[in-house]
């Protein structure tokens, strides 16, 4: 592969693990809350809750990092590249509108909804981390 | 549907549609208090819980209970009432959180219950809204979330709810209709629109026995008045001495009154049977609780009505039976005539 340039651009795989796709859940009653949610392989995912500060790339980075996921490239180079993942993960993120607790809540279009026990709610999201 | 299982049917739906109920105005602005008979009080939270159900203690942090309720939606905070001094406390504490319908500043999402085995003493009933559910509470079964209706049925709620409440309904009439009318869609779907016109009456019913039990004044007179009709109205009740009884005195146990030199016994379920012209007003319980104020019926620790009647059958042998037990003089009639001589001398 080759850029304007015509100079060779080789890829590398950035990460160990196959199959990322991100989310963030957003639950608007009774008060806002968003969860970033990056899951890959199968079944396995991490999730960061939204502070008043956002999220941390430090924080996404060492959670990746906790669950055995790895960014194939430098030390030195490590942070900007998890800063570069989460940014893109953050843009191309499915937007999926949760219920904040089971029973009665108001949904971002102002409708009632009655949240069943096999719906999975922000409660329990933040509770699996 | 039985009055027992219109009350289950009714707190539930109090219970999962609260969030709404609240947003609109029509929600309890009393604390519910769930009486149960002694030995209930399991069955009853097993009845009314959930799995997000929580259940709250008197000794409970402050902070515990804020995240209790931060975390609550449309379920019971339940509190299982102990019969002491920080219990009435509690009740007091909870009755003003419902009252103002938030906590530190935040909105409750869930409904504080009390469950109470007999009438708690020394707490003004006036805060609290009262529900019976008398007897064994673990042969009810009601179908499970028909109180709740489905997201797109909400209108169909909310058009009933403006048929049935009015302007003339009190708050308490307006809250209960509005429970019972969350039922409604399911109801219809399962084929059950009769039983709607049931929980109507039960609910208009329940606020009006609520209300007769703030105003108790004057119903210690009127059981020994009904106590008195009941029996010249029957043609004289049977009336035994005790302590020996024969095989027929014995086979009417559920259907006399016994004595001694001190005390007059009743079994529950004749008392039933006797009171039942109060009992249109006022609940079982709230009926005791009274009459164990007035020093007629005889309590047994904080919470039990009932004594055990010994007496011995035809044979000689020793039996005991669990009965009401009341003070002999308190059931004087005018002060002066003695109860039972006046049975006695109506069965002559």
């Amino acid at each position: 592969m080759q850029d304007h340039k015509k100079a060779k651009i080789a890829a590398k795989k950035l990460l160990n693990v196959q199959g990322v796709q991100s989310r963030l859940y957003v639950a608007s009653y009774p008060v806002l809350k968003t969860v970033f949610e990056m899951s890959w392989d199968e079944g396995k995912s991490i999730c960061l809750p939204y502070t008043e500060e956002g999220i941390s790339p430090t924080d996404f980075l060492k959670k990746i990092k906790s669950r055995g996921v790895f960014l194939s490239v430098s030390g030195r180079t490590e942070k900007r590249a998890a800063e570069a993942l989460f940014a893109y993960l953050l843009f191309t993120a499915e937007e999926v509108e949760i219920p904040y607790f089971h029973g009665w809540v108001v949904t971002s279009a102002g409708e009632w909804h009655y949240a069943e026990e096999n719906e999975i709610t922000m409660k329990e999201l933040i509770n699996i981390g | 549907m039985d009055n027992r299982t219109c009350g289950v049917v009714l707190l539930r739906s109090f219970k999962r549609n609260f969030p709404i109920m609240k947003s609109c105005g029509l929600e309890l602005k009393k604390l519910p208090m769930v009486i149960v008979d002694e030995g209930q009080m399991r069955s009853a939270i097993r009845l009314l819980s959930d799995t997000e159900t929580k259940i709250i203690r008197e000794s409970m942090k402050i902070p515990e209970i804020k995240e209790y309720i931060e975390e609550s939606n449309s379920t019971f905070l339940m509190y299982p009432y102990t019969h002491t001094k920080k219990g009435v406390d509690f009740i007091r504490f909870l009755s003003s959180i419902i009252q103002v319908g938030e906590f530190s500043d935040m909105k409750m999402n869930a409904m504080p219950i009390v469950i109470s085995e007999g009438i708690p003493q020394g707490y003004d009933l006036e805060d609290v809204f009262l529900i019976s559910l008398d007897g064994e509470l673990d042969d009810i079964w009601v179908k499970d979330m028909l109180e709740v209706p489905p997201d797109n049925s909400l209108t169909m709620v909310s058009d009933k709810i403006n048929h049935i409440v009015t302007e003339k309904h009190s708050a308490e009439e307006k809250s209960c209709l509005t429970a019972v009318c969350f039922t409604y869609p399911n109801l219809v779907t399962d084929g059950m629109e009769d039983e709607f016109d049931e929980m109507v009456k039960y609910a208009l019913k329940l606020v009006e026995l609520d209300e007769a039990s703030h105003d108790t004044n004057g119903l210690a007179d009127a059981f020994i008045r009904t106590l008195r009709d009941h029996h010249r109205r029957r043609g004289a009740t049977y009336v035994y001495e005790l302590p020996t009884l024969s095989c027929i005195e014995e086979a009417r146990i559920d259907r006399a009154i016994f004595y001694n030199d001190n005390y007059v016994y009743i079994s529950c379920i004749f008392f039933k049977t006797i009171c039942q012209p109060i009992l249109q007003t006022v609940s079982m319980n709230v009926l005791k609780a009274v009459l164990a104020e007035n020093d007629i019926l005889c309590k047994r620790g904080e919470k039990t009505f009932t004594s055990k009647m010994s007496y011995q059958d035809q044979c000689g042998t020793y039996n005991k039976k669990t009965m009401l037990r009341f003070h002999r003089k308190k059931l004087n009639i005018a002060g002066e005539l003695d109860f039972i001589s006046a049975c006695k001398m109506d069965r002559r």
